[in-house]
């Protein structure tokens, strides 16, 4: 367990140092360039809590991935329920403004909307593993991208707000967003609701008789089946994770954006499979891993616009973190 | 000429806090046959995986033909010539003989590409020299065990191997396949090569070993010609306390199952096993131990697998308690519910593939033991985790396994990993509604020792003498004659013999009806 954590803080602290060579190459400043990347993201509470709302549907997407990994389902198709979540929220939310309601009811119904919507793509790939036997890893993958390109169509299509001058829904409600927490900062209740469900992913992972349920079905099916356990936590564990992916997408909506627009998940249902991969499919660790892509981010994003760097360098960043947690071998 | 000799090898196990070995020291010369024996958890997997470069020793020095080589590293061991058969195969199921035998030092063609009739071709050599009648091209997953085994051999001995080191080969073999094994190492051994036989059975040391080397507890504590003791002083040695060995050794007397009724708990009603073989129907009543015998290859895993309800026949069915067993009242019985009447049916299976269905060897000893008995516990002992600490705990002393129940079942050594399965299947001996009322045990007995053997099936006749109805699949005659009311031998796919258990003249009709020597049912 110690040696796992520290395999992991050891690859990420590789992927910095990358970071930290990569500015003292390419920067014509590289001392600017690398307190552009690695300072500012921290240097002021504001920068701090725009981290923090970042990382929330990060988070969700993570956790998400968390859920389905530790039931053996590789669930692919995080990027395709985060958007279709953002669809979901956007069309309740607009619903409810059109209706006169607004408050946080409404906004729970949106993300709930969101939840259901990407719970249900997510148990389409369910449904075909148990009916035909078709692969989660593949199904999920596939649904999700159908499910994305549908999104993008009907967003920049039929449901494209016409006096908006960009590919999008009309804007959410003023009273129908989650409620900044400390303005003008973009921190919102997003944070601490994807915080909130991180805790009740490690609750119920550690400490429910599902939980053990699902790590002994994720671990060795075939053993799970022979001592009787019901395969049907699996499915659920689908549900659940596709549910947090459509979460994730929602708070994009209701959060910062204010609408839904096209591409608008931007790979987080994919950056969330690689926190869950370095969390190692643990929600305590989903935390730091998450925080620590958003740092990434906001890093390479300042340090473009501070210094002369590409904000590609975060991608190259988080491919070595990611491909140094992962080809770690645990050595028998 | 001395071949391989290690000194003072040590290896500590953090995880399960054992001291695996012992500053252990032994020597093989040419042509010698040695043999390494002890109990479960002794130390001999380990000492064999480390000769064989698969585990770093902690101290210590391994040499061959005098020359210190490097530890811990596999192909250091197989370039000095030590060839190893380890205890559960490593074979890759879905390539043939020949590309398992190849793999990692594949043969070439032009210098670039992998020829495979190459390979081909050295394979059938290395097949032909031995005696072993294996087609190269067949996949691994469509031989026999025993056909496994060869190849393990075959490919062991193609990495030049001088030194082979066998881990409990005959542990998935019949004794016939056993004898056929034995006579390729004697062969082997006449060519000059130097066998290192990892066992706990003591009657193989007398068949096979010329030296002997006793472990305890890590430790070796007798170093000799085999010659030298008895099986009844080596089990002396090998045992960690004074061994109890009430139960095995003869057959119990039959008078008592007179009285029982018949009432049958475990149906199978025309069933096929085999491709064109004829149905079959097998009932084991309530009180009673029905033995199955089979040979390799000849449907007991098939009869396994419907009897456990965990695959379903194509044509008949499986009755328990006199109803059908389908998926959803399977779950049902084989969980464990609290509050549950104590009449109620509970479904034990002790898997002869105890790593895929037995165990789940990532999760912790504590999640395994407990799989059945998940409903027993609430939310906060799940928080927690100390009353199923403790749960656990009680449940792996019952069958004398010691060890962390946080650690993970993988790191168990393969008769702890039986002991645990037995230990969950079983049930606690205190404990009434924990206690299986239908059990089908298949191979339940392998990988362990003599003391724990004689203890299993101690709780095998309590079970069975309070009402259980216990279907017993071995490919050993004389563990299903030391247990069984009634036998049956299982011949391709059909029941061969079948009758009452009486001893020494069912033993040799039960062996002869496996073998196909003689047909007739009774």
């Amino acid at each position: 367990m110690k040696s796992r954590v520290r395999s992991r803080i050891v690859a990420l602290a590789a992927s910095l140092a990358f970071a930290a060579v990569y500015a003292l190459v390419a920067s014509s400043d590289p001392m600017g360039a690398l307190d552009a990347f690695f300072v500012s993201p921290f240097a002021s509470p504001y920068a701090l809590r725009s981290l923090l709302e970042s990382s929330s549907s990060l988070l969700c997407c993570a956790l998400g991935a968390c859920l389905a990994f530790r039931a053996g389902a590789f669930n692919l198709g995080g990027e395709g329920q985060a958007s279709i979540g953002t669809l979901a929220a956007a069309l309740v939310a607009l619903a409810c403004g059109n209706a006169g309601l607004a408050g946080l009811d409404a906004v729970a119904a949106a993300i709930a909307a969101a939840a259901v919507a990407g719970a249900a793509l997510a148990l389409l790939s369910s449904v075909a593993e148990s009916r035909a036997g078709a692969q989660v890893m593949l199904t999920s993958f596939l649904f999700g991208q159908a499910a994305i390109i549908g999104v993008n169509w009907a967003v920049g299509g039929p449901l494209k707000d016409p006096q908006a001058n960009l590919l999008g829904m009309a804007a959410v409600p003023e009273g129908l967003r989650l409620p900044l927490l400390a303005p003008p900062s973009p921190l919102s209740l997003a944070f601490p609701i994807s915080l909130a469900l991180a805790v009740a992913v490690v609750v119920f992972t550690r400490g429910t008789r599902a939980g053990v349920e699902q790590r002994i079905l994720g671990k060795n099916r075939l053993f799970a089946r022979a001592a009787g356990l019901s395969p049907r936590i699996g499915t659920w564990s689908m549900a659940a994770s596709g549910a947090l992916a459509g979460i994730g997408g929602s708070l994009l909506v209701l959060g910062q954006a204010g609408r839904a627009v096209k591409d608008m998940t931007g790979g987080v249902g994919w950056n969330g499979l690689a926190v869950a991969l370095i969390a190692g499919s643990d929600g305590l660790g989903a935390l730091p891993a998450a925080l620590f892509f958003s740092w990434l981010d906001s890093g390479a994003r300042q340090a473009s616009i501070l210094a002369d760097l590409s904000p590609d360098a975060s991608a190259v960043m988080k491919g070595i973190a990611l491909f140094l947690i992962t080809a770690t071998r645990e050595k028998p | 000429m001395e071949l391989l000799a290690c000194e003072k090898i040590s290896k500590y196990f953090s995880e399960t806090a054992t001291l695996a070995n012992d500053r252990i020291s032994l020597s093989l010369e040419e042509g010698e046959r040695r043999a390494v024996v002890g109990e479960n958890g002794a130390g001999k997997s380990t000492l064999g995986r480390i000769l064989a470069g698969l585990a770093m020793p902690d101290s210590g020095e391994i040499r061959v033909r005098g020359r210190s080589i490097e530890r811990g590293s596999v192909r250091a061991a197989e370039a000095a010539g030590i060839g190893f058969v380890p205890q559960v195969s490593l074979l890759a199921g879905e390539l043939t003989a020949a590309e398992n035998i190849a793999l990692g030092r594949e043969p070439r063609a032009m210098g670039i590409f992998v020829s495979r009739r190459k390979a081909y071709i050295e394979a059938a050599l290395l097949f032909e020299r031995f005696g072993l009648s294996i087609d190269p091209e067949a996949l691994v997953s469509s031989l026999s065990a025993a056909e496994r085994r060869g190849v393990e051999i075959a490919r062991a001995l193609a990495r030049g191997g001088e030194i082979l080191i066998l881990d409990e080969p005959t542990s998935i073999l019949s004794e016939a396949e056993s004898e056929r094994l034995f006579e390729l190492l004697g062969r082997l051994t006449d060519e000059g090569k130097a066998m290192l036989l990892i066992t706990h059975r003591l009657a193989e040391v007398r068949r096979f070993a010329d030296t002997l080397t006793v472990l305890r507890q890590g430790r070796v504590v007798a170093d000799e010609s085999a010659a030298h003791r008895s099986e009844d002083e080596l089990s002396n040695l090998m045992a960690r306390e004074a061994p109890s060995r009430k139960a095995g050794g003869e057959g119990r007397p039959r008078a008592e199952n007179a009285r029982r009724p018949c009432a049958p708990m475990l149906e199978l009603r025309d069933v096929i096993i085999a491709p064109g073989a004829k149905p079959l129907r097998l009932t084991v009543n309530r009180g009673e131990v029905l033995g199955v015998a089979a040979l390799a290859g000849n449907g007991l895993g098939r009869l396994e697998d419907y009897a456990s309800g965990l695959a379903r026949p194509r044509m008949g069915e499986l009755l328990v308690a006199g109803s059908h067993l389908h998926e959803a009242r399977r779950r049902k019985i084989r969980q464990l519910v609290p509050g549950q009447a104590s009449s109620c049916i509970r479904f034990g299976y002790v898997p002869s593939d105890r790593e895929a269905r037995g165990l789940c060897l990532s999760a912790s000893v504590r999640d395994n033991i407990l799989a059945l008995r998940l409903r027993e516990f609430r939310g906060r002992d799940y928080l927690g985790g100390r009353l199923r600490d403790k749960a656990a705990l009680e449940a792996a002393l019952g069958l004398g396994l010691l060890s962390e129940v946080q650690s993970t079942a993988g790191s168990l050594s393969g008769g702890n990993r039986q002991r645990l399965v037995l230990a969950r299947e079983l049930g606690s001996a205190n404990e009434l509604s924990s206690r299986a009322r239908v059990l089908v045990l298949a191979e339940p007995l392998q990988g362990l020792d003599l003391a724990a053997q004689a203890l299993v099936l101690e709780r095998i006749r309590d079970l069975a003498d309070e009402g259980a109805a216990i279907l017993f699949l071995s490919s050993n005659v004389e563990e299903i004659i030391t247990i069984s009311d009634r036998v049956a031998a299982l011949y391709r796919g059909e029941i061969a013999y079948e009758g009452p258990n009486e001893g020494g003249s069912t033993a040799k009709r039960l062996l002869s009806a496996m073998t196909g020597a003689q047909g007739s049912a009774a």
